[in-house]
């Protein structure tokens, strides 16, 4: 299984919205085969800066963003921000987002994870073995292996925040954008995907939002702090 | 304020109701008596001549069917096509433009769409194609999909619509493409109302009597092709002119009115269940 090697280099990058400027000149780089934990309060930007990694901020509207953000793989260069839009859904399958409150698609457990699959055009016996091994992955297979064809929003929240998590790593992203990912978990379970991201890292680039001091302090190799303007 | 609203509220339900119920109660007063006589069985045969007492309904039946389906047909390829268009693919401003002029489409009075085909389809049919066929069931069908397009255009388009923009934000972070979130997320979940729309432009189509009357050319006999002249119940009845209240001729006009009556009941019971699975879906 290959993974790429990515490295993300920001430049100057400012995001407003209006006339309101979220955050101005972030310059910084994303190591490959890191987990770079972004922190900071609320509402500066952090889920925004995650979603221009992906292009998925051209699906907000009314917020501009400025700058450079370099996508180093293989020896070359690409400045996401320049992609034509009929460039960004091979983006987004390299670079996957994991949203906070999960995202699940109106479709079953098996489906949900397979939907993404199925735009990689992966055949149906590797369909079936990714999905086995991603949900194993996030500790959920011996949860669902029963009723892998029922409707994905009939688990609880935490069953359906590691559905999307295994949903992305069926995918297997070459850098893994995390928005609070263990947000709906007890601790145990925390912890163990804690565990899991530490060790995805030897395969993929991490970028991960989180309010929880001491999970950044145990998996973050980079933490690179936001802050309000004085 | 709050007890006139609700008093208003009860008087239009009670008023619309009552006047569906009184409009059946009416149909069958003037049709029973024709259940019982002999010559009931004689309105679904194929010839209609009043001078020998023949009262065959089945070419106006027929001529209904074939009007309508096909008008049906046309006008929910050129709404879907539309309606896909605007809501999956086309840049925002030109969907508006688009929305915009089909739904001033409706607007347009119908006797308008006829005459200018009259004038304009009709003897380019007549010339160039089909000898001397210009007032057919294709002539009234084609006019007609343009007279029941915005209907169907709009409910579809609000079918989309109703496709939860999460999802759609969901397939495209994963790496959807336009056409993908369109043909995996946004025509399953739309399908019970793009239905739902197709059954509500047939209803519109079988009601509507002008196009009809104008173009289908108003023939009683059996259509046998789609450039055949054609009758069909609505302009069955806007036709016949009966001065003997008592005559069998001016009753079978309720008859008509009766057929048309359960059609539309049937349409409405399905509208009803399509709109029934989708909710528990």
């Amino acid at each position: 299984m290959e993974f790429d090697a990515i490295k993300i280099e920001v430049e100057n990058l400012t995001l407003s919205y209006g006339k309101r400027v979220v955050f101005e000149n972030l310059s910084f780089d994303i190591f490959p085969r890191s987990i770079t934990a972004l922190v900071g309060p609320s509402g500066i930007g952090k889920s925004s800066f995650l979603k221009i990694l992906n292009q998925m901020i051209r699906e907000e509207e009314g917020l501009h963003v400025e700058g450079k953000v370099l996508l180093h793989n293989k020896g070359l260069s690409v400045d996401i921000l320049k992609l034509k839009e009929c460039e960004l859904p091979s983006l987004r399958k390299k670079v996957l987002y994991v949203a906070q409150h999960p995202d699940l698609l109106p479709l079953s457990i098996y489906d949900n994870v397979a939907f993404g699959l199925r735009l990689q055009g992966i055949g149906k016996n590797d369909i079936n073995n990714r999905i086995e091994m991603s949900l194993r992955d996030v500790f959920l297979w011996d949860e669902v292996k029963e009723r892998l064809h029922v409707k994905a929003d009939i688990l609880s929240g935490g069953q359906q925040q590691r559905l999307i998590l295994a949903r992305a790593l069926a995918m297997r992203p070459d850098v893994l954008l995390l928005d609070e990912p263990t947000a709906s978990l007890n601790e145990e379970l925390s912890l163990k995907i804690e565990d899991l991201l530490i060790s995805l890292k030897q395969k993929m680039t991490i970028v991960m939002i989180s309010h929880f001091k001491e999970q950044v302090k145990r998996v973050a190799d980079v933490i690179f702090e936001m802050r309000l303007p004085s | 304020m709050k007890f006139l609203f609700k008093f208003g509220l009860v008087v239009s339900v009670i008023t619309t109701s009552s006047l569906v119920f009184l409009i059946l109660a009416f149909l069958l007063y003037f049709s029973i008596p024709l259940f019982d006589s002999a010559i009931f069985v004689g309105f679904f045969t194929q010839k209609w001549d009043v001078s020998k007492s023949l009262y065959g309904l089945l070419p106006m039946i027929l001529g209904t069917i074939y009007i309508s389906v096909l008008a049906t047909f046309f006008a929910t390829a050129m709404s879907f096509s539309l309606a896909s268009l605007s809501e999956g693919f086309l840049p925002k401003k030109i969907a508006t433009v688009v929305e915009g002029i089909i739904v001033l489409l409706a607007g347009v009075p119908t006797v308008l769409y006829a005459f200018v085909a009259l004038f304009l389809l009709v003897p380019l049919i007549n010339i160039y194609f089909f000898m001397g066929k210009g007032l057919s069931i294709f002539t009234a069908s084609f006019v007609l999909a343009f007279v029941v397009l915005p209907t169907i255009y709009v409910m579809m388009l609000s079918a989309f619509r109703g496709v939860p923009k999460k999802h759609i934000k969901t397939s495209l972070c994963l790496g959807a493409t336009k056409k993908e979130v369109f043909f995996s997320i946004m025509l399953p979940q739309a399908k019970p109302a793009l239905l739902g729309a197709i059954v509500f432009g047939f209803a519109r189509s079988v009601g509507d009597t002008l196009i009809a009357l104008m173009l289908s050319g108003n023939s009683l006999h059996m259509p046998n092709t789609l450039f055949d002249s054609a009758r069909t119940l609505t302009s069955h009845i806007a036709l016949i002119n009966a001065n003997d209240y008592e005559s069998v001729a001016f009753k079978a006009i309720f008859l008509c009115a009766l057929l048309l009556f359960i059609f539309t009941f049937f349409v409405v019971a399905t509208l009803k269940y399509l709109y029934k699975e989708k909710r528990y879906a």
